[in-house]
């Protein structure tokens, strides 16, 4: 069982900073799709 | 407010005047219009209505058998439905599975003696429009409802005498449940709106209770209800975001301390979610009320 946190149009030039942060927040997974106008989909996948 | 009265106004009287030594169980169901001159009613959509009165046995924790069951997809001109009314052991039958009777331990005869003592269960359902013309003659209605009401209440008798470590109170089971979905696709006639409701009392109720498919059901309810709870938001990291996040991660690392005492004002203001999406995806009006709670 897992829920999942999703940020939209995150600045790439912020992806990695965003990825840490759920990570250190207790992601196990952090997922980025770029969107192709300088911003991407970031999804982060946590435990229940 | 008022139907919740009235459907507790209806159990009290019910629960006073239930005769003990006869068991009354009623279903009721409506679909389309319905306009009852007596009742003073007018609805159109789906109303539904249950009541069992009948004797408890508080020493024994049971009560009656019986079952109601209908499943709709509400087309007012060519439904599909399917209903059950069962009790006794007719409602002990339909709520076990088979082969009957499960070997090798055959049901034993219910426990039906001892003291017994007026029992109620009733649930009040209704999705649409329902107006109600109270006494008074001015042609206006005293109550409208529109949308999805509903009410359940039980009266369940327990001993007289003060229970002991020896002699626990017992309570009868009883079950109720209502799912309402929408799917599919409506036509002018028709409906994208399903109904499935079910109601037992006595063993019926703990056989179905018990009963794997009715338990994934809920199960899967729970599921779906932890998914919606996934959350997504726009991006927005401003200067309460990074307030936060030096405050989170003081020297480029995660101060224990400092994240358990965000998750306290996170929860103390029913803010869900993680603190990363707190700092990057919350309005910066949470996150003030996380900062001025922080004492920040």
């Amino acid at each position: 069982m897992s829920h999942t946190e999703t940020l939209e149009r995150v600045p790439n030039s912020d992806v990695d900073r965003v990825r840490q942060d759920f990570l250190d927040a207790g992601a196990t997974s952090v997922s980025v799709t770029d969107n192709g106008d300088g911003t991407s989909k970031v999804v982060a996948t946590f435990p229940d | 407010m008022t139907r919740l009265r009235t459907l507790a106004t209806l159990v009290a009287v019910a629960s006073l005047t239930a005769c003990t030594d006869y068991a009354t169980f009623v279903t009721a169901t409506n679909i389309g219009i319905n306009a009852d001159v007596k009742t003073q009613d007018v609805s159109i959509g789906y109303g539904r209505t249950e009541l069992f009165t009948g004797p408890g046995y508080p020493e024994q924790g049971e009560a009656p058998r019986a079952v109601g069951y209908i499943n709709s997809d509400l087309h007012v001109f060519q439904p599909h439905i399917r209903q059950l009314y069962a009790t006794g052991d007719a409602a002990e039958l339909v709520t076990t599975t088979l082969p009957y009777p499960p070997a090798p331990h055959p049901p034993a005869e219910p426990p039906y003696y001892g003291q017994r003592r007026a029992l109620v269960f009733s649930t009040g359902a209704n999705v649409g429009l329902k107006l109600g013309f109270g006494a008074g003659t001015a042609p206006v209605p005293s109550s409208i409802k529109f949308g999805y009401n509903r009410e359940e209440a039980s009266v369940i008798p327990l001993r007289s005498d003060v229970p002991t470590e020896q002699h626990r109170d017992r309570y009868a089971p009883v079950l109720a449940s209502m799912d309402m979905n929408l799917g599919g696709t409506a036509t002018p006639t028709g409906t994208n709106l399903g109904i499935t409701q079910f109601f037992a009392t006595g063993s019926a109720a703990r056989n179905l209770a018990a009963r794997d498919e009715f338990r994934q059901y809920f199960q899967f309810q729970a599921q779906e209800a932890i998914k919606s709870a996934s959350l997504t938001a726009n991006y927005f990291y401003g200067s309460a975001g990074k307030k936060i996040e030096a405050f989170w991660k003081p020297n480029g690392a995660v101060d224990q301390a400092n994240d358990r005492r965000i998750k306290i004002c996170m929860s103390k203001y029913n803010l869900t979610g993680s603190v990363a999406f707190l700092i990057n995806g919350r309005p910066e009006a949470e996150k003030d009320i996380v900062i001025s709670c922080l004492q920040l």
